[in-house]
């Protein structure tokens, strides 16, 4: 027996068993005794699914219906929880498929009857088989249904179970319901140790599910999920499931270990968390000269946290070690931080950020230009590409409205690149051009759609965002659009009427830009420095492929690197091999006494580019020397002692 | 062997070089211009002291007026604290006396302090003497040198120097014991964040 087709619940037991029972009857209320072969499935909100036999025919295995059918109720006596028609026999013979195709005709009492029977069944069936083809892990559809799914059956489930159903067949419903709430509900309901790992969860899928509580949350439609999943669904998000389970445990750990060291003012990170929280709601928020500097003094909290966190024992102190060499430490102390000390500050750092920004004018600004560019038309406005319609616009104020809720600036981008993603959807809906629109045409529609809404808010989430999110993180697409949106936010603040609209960001915009990249990225690279600072990733055979961590301090000989390197690639004559300086496409071999974290330093330093180490055959493709300036050792040597 | 985490803070007026102190110890590099901090910086460093190795866990604090309520946040928990002066800014020796105040009123009771008298290289424009300060670091039992994280004098030396106190003055066992929970570890210096 597989562990999913164990009953989850104790209170789940009697009704399966009840289930198998009234399987193998074939009582049932006499006026719907009809040939059918249709099993009905009555779930505790009392909907009702119908799963067609057909489908289990070609979808399951032999004993998927006796164990494995998920939650059902007969509390109320008057439905039955698994009703088949004819019995199990005629679910495991071929030649009953044909009456399958006309029968689903069993209703449970207060049901429609007869007439609107077969249409309901129909969307029944529909909404059956729709998991299943989205999620793309069941075979081939069974036999098509007689009639062709109509509009109508569109329910708002199936809408959501696929993330972006595209604009033009979900019937808007206004409600973010996301694909995200329906794999929890459905990992939550049907598995256990995914079940597990969501509901104590690494913070984010817990923002999720804050976040969900917000939104007008369906629990009925759950329980409908659950109740026509496959086992093979299952199967495969079990074993995916377990795969990550070792990966996940372990993070959770670190991050309840964080969370618990924060909370308790007795140990020292305690101390520093619960001082840090206590001292910015006491008002230390307000003692700073600007808007960016309090936001970069509680980055530089989190980052020192990190380091400290990920540098000494404290964290190992409590908890078993192991398994967090392979993970990403750094992120996951990073998110459990948010937790320990965004949530708390969250509402008392925008109060502060809107303070300072009514003191310094910009909010009144934004107000004023909002109102005046709301007025004008998208030619006036640089709009060349669609723009949202009502719908969609509300959908991407909702979308806003969590962005700014969330504390955590990591959920922040997801959300931001959610609206992104919306906006381009909308550029390109209904423009009926060969090439799609692209980002240059991005810009005035995102402007557009700011002012529709409150600018104010936005303007405080972007800050909030540039100044706290992880350095790591603002490299990419975040990082890109993030800066689009500060873009388009400077020009609204910055608006002249008399200037045309720019399709492109500002100098100015872009001035700050640059600054702004300059002081948070350099800031990044010292962060990563200090946490690192005997670490040298070394490449084997080619850059940046099977890198490893190799701890060298300052003064380490390449010779002394290449002994470690042998050892670590496993190299039977490490004689043969070199450590080369590949940069700029070149790469040279090091001398045996050079010191690869002193070199390494002062290229950073000299040229502010990264460069690579690579551990591999010498005499393979490596240039002779040239005169690249401030790089000692860099002729190409075979002497190496190693 | 044996490894020992040891939390060092320092403390003292904006300018006097407590970032390139911890700069110079850390990465053996000096930046003339290196921005004011801003809350407070963390870095680590690792040296072999004796058959032990010492891991520095160091708190360096932003030295400006409006951060220096979260001072003691960070000196609270160390084992020493490192207070800077500038040899040529004699108001910044008075700074340094009103740290020793604090840390005597409010710090923990076996906090161990160290006295850097810092840009000793710019001994044309001194201000302080190093008699005063070497009488006045006597006085409260402190470790006192001057140094210049520009030259690199005295910057080594000085966490020596306290690396050879903390083992001798630290009686509190939860300060300085915690490395031991470590020797389950392999090693001290496979751990990496990123």
């Amino acid at each position: 027996m597989k562990f999913w087709t164990v009953p989850l619940k104790p209170r789940d037991t009697p009704l399966a068993m009840a289930a198998e029972e009234t399987m193998g009857s074939s009582a049932g209320p006499p006026e719907l005794q009809l040939p059918t072969c249709s099993i009905q499935v009555t779930s505790e909100d009392g909907a009702m699914c119908i799963i067609n036999p057909l489908f289990l025919a070609v979808h399951s295995d032999a004993d998927w219906l006796g164990h494995s059918l998920p939650p059902c109720q007969t509390a109320d006596a008057g439905r039955k929880a698994l009703r088949p028609r004819n019995g199990l026999e005629n679910l495991q013979e071929p030649g009953s498929t044909e009456e399958g195709e006309t029968g689903l005709q069993e209703l449970p009492k207060g049901a429609p009857r007869k007439g609107d029977v077969s249409s309901a069944s129909r969307r029944r069936r529909l909404l059956l088989r729709s998991p299943a083809q989205s999620a793309s892990v069941g075979p081939p559809d069974g036999p098509p249904s007689p009639e062709p799914p109509r509009p109508e059956t569109h329910s708002p489930h199936r809408a959501s179970w696929i993330e972006e159903a595209p604009e033009a067949t979900a019937p808007a419903p206004c409600h973010p319901l996301k694909k995200s709430h329906s794999e929890s509900s459905l990992l939550g309901d049907a598995l256990l140790p995914v079940m597990e790992l969501d509901s104590l969860s690494v913070s984010s899928v817990e923002d999720e599910a804050e976040a969900h509580t917000a939104a007008p949350a369906t629990p009925s439609h759950r329980k409908r999920h659950s109740a026509v999943l496959t086992s093979k669904v299952l199967h495969r998000i079990s074993a995916v499931g377990s795969a990550l389970s070792g990966l996940l445990s372990a993070e959770r750990r670190v991050s309840n270990r964080v969370q618990e060291l924060a909370q308790e003012p007795g140990s020292y990170v305690g101390g520093l968390v619960q001082s840090y929280v206590a001292h910015v709601l006491q008002g230390g928020a307000a003692r700073h000269t600007s808007s960016t500097e309090m936001l970069q003094e509680i980055r530089q909290t989190i980052s020192n946290l990190k380091g400290y966190l990920c540098e000494s024992s404290e964290l190992q102190a409590g908890g078993e070690q192991g398994d967090t060499e392979e993970m990403d430490l750094g992120s996951v102390v990073e998110a459990s931080l948010y937790k320990c000390l965004l949530k708390p500050l969250r509402d008392c750092v925008y109060a502060q950020l809107l303070d300072f920004h009514t003191q310094d004018g910009l909010q009144r600004r934004l107000h004023d230009h909002q109102a005046t560019m709301r007025k004008q038309s998208l030619a006036e406005l640089g709009v060349a590409a669609g723009v949202p319609d009502g719908p969609a616009l509300e959908r991407i104020q909702a979308k806003l409205g969590l962005l700014h809720q969330a504390y955590s600036p990591k959920k922040k981008e997801t959300l931001l690149l959610k609206v992104c993603k919306m906006l381009y959807e909308a550029m390109n809906q209904g423009a009926g051009r060969a090439e799609p629109f692209g980002a240059d045409d991005f810009l005035p529609v995102l402007i557009y759609t700011l002012v529709q809404g409150d600018v104010v808010p936005v303007q405080l989430d972007v800050e909030y965002m540039m100044e706290l999110m992880d350095p790591g993180q603002l490299q990419g697409e975040g990082g890109y659009y993030l800066t689009t949106w500060f873009g388009a936010l400077y020009h609204i603040g910055n608006y002249q009427p008399a200037t045309m609209v720019t399709r492109h960001i500002s100098i100015e915009a872009q001035r700050t830009i640059h600054q702004w990249q300059r002081r948070r990225t350099i800031h990044h690279r010292e962060g990563y420095r200090r946490r690192s600072q005997d670490i040298l990733y070394i490449s084997f055979q080619e850059p940046f492929a099977n890198q490893k961590a190799i701890p060298v301090p300052f003064h380490m000989t390449a010779a002394s690197v290449c002994v470690a390197c042998a050892e670590k690639y496993g190299i039977a004559d490490p004689a043969s091999y070199g450590l080369f300086l590949v940069m700029d496409s070149t790469s040279r071999l090091l001398s045996g006494d050079s010191c690869p974290q002193k070199l390494r330093a002062e290229l950073l330093r000299s040229r502010g580019t990264s460069v690579c180490f690579v551990y591999k055959l010498k005499g393979r493709g490596e240039l002779p020397a040239t005169g690249a300036p401030a790089l000692e050792n860099q002729r190409s040597t075979y002497n190496d002692p190693a | 062997m044996a490894l020992r985490e040891l939390k060092v803070c320092l403390l003292g007026d904006t300018g006097v070089g407590k970032s390139s102190i911890v700069w110079r110890f850390v990465e053996d590099s000096f930046d003339p211009n290196i921005n004011p901090t801003i809350g407070a910086s963390f870095m680590t460093k690792t040296v072999q002291y004796q058959n032990e190795l010492h891991k520095f866990l160091i708190w360096d604090t932003a030295g400006q007026e409006r951060f220096r309520a979260l001072a003691p946040m960070y000196y609270r928990g160390s084992a020493a604290a490192i207070i800077v002066y500038d040899i040529t800014k004699e108001e910044t020796f008075s700074t340094l006396k009103n740290w020793v105040k604090e840390l005597r009123q409010h710090g923990p009771p076996n906090i161990v302090v160290a006295i850097a008298g810092n840009k000793c290289d710019l001994n044309d424009v001194r201000e302080v003497m190093e008699k005063d300060a070497k009488d006045y670091a006597d006085s409260i039992h402190a470790i006192f040198v001057e140094t210049s994280a520009k030259n690199a004098i005295n910057i080594n030396e000085l966490f020596i120097e306290i690396s050879r106190r903390i083992p001798l003055t630290d009686t509190n066992p939860s300060s300085s014991g915690k490395g031991f929970k470590l020797r389950r570890q392999p090693s001290v210096t496979k751990r990496s964040c990123c």
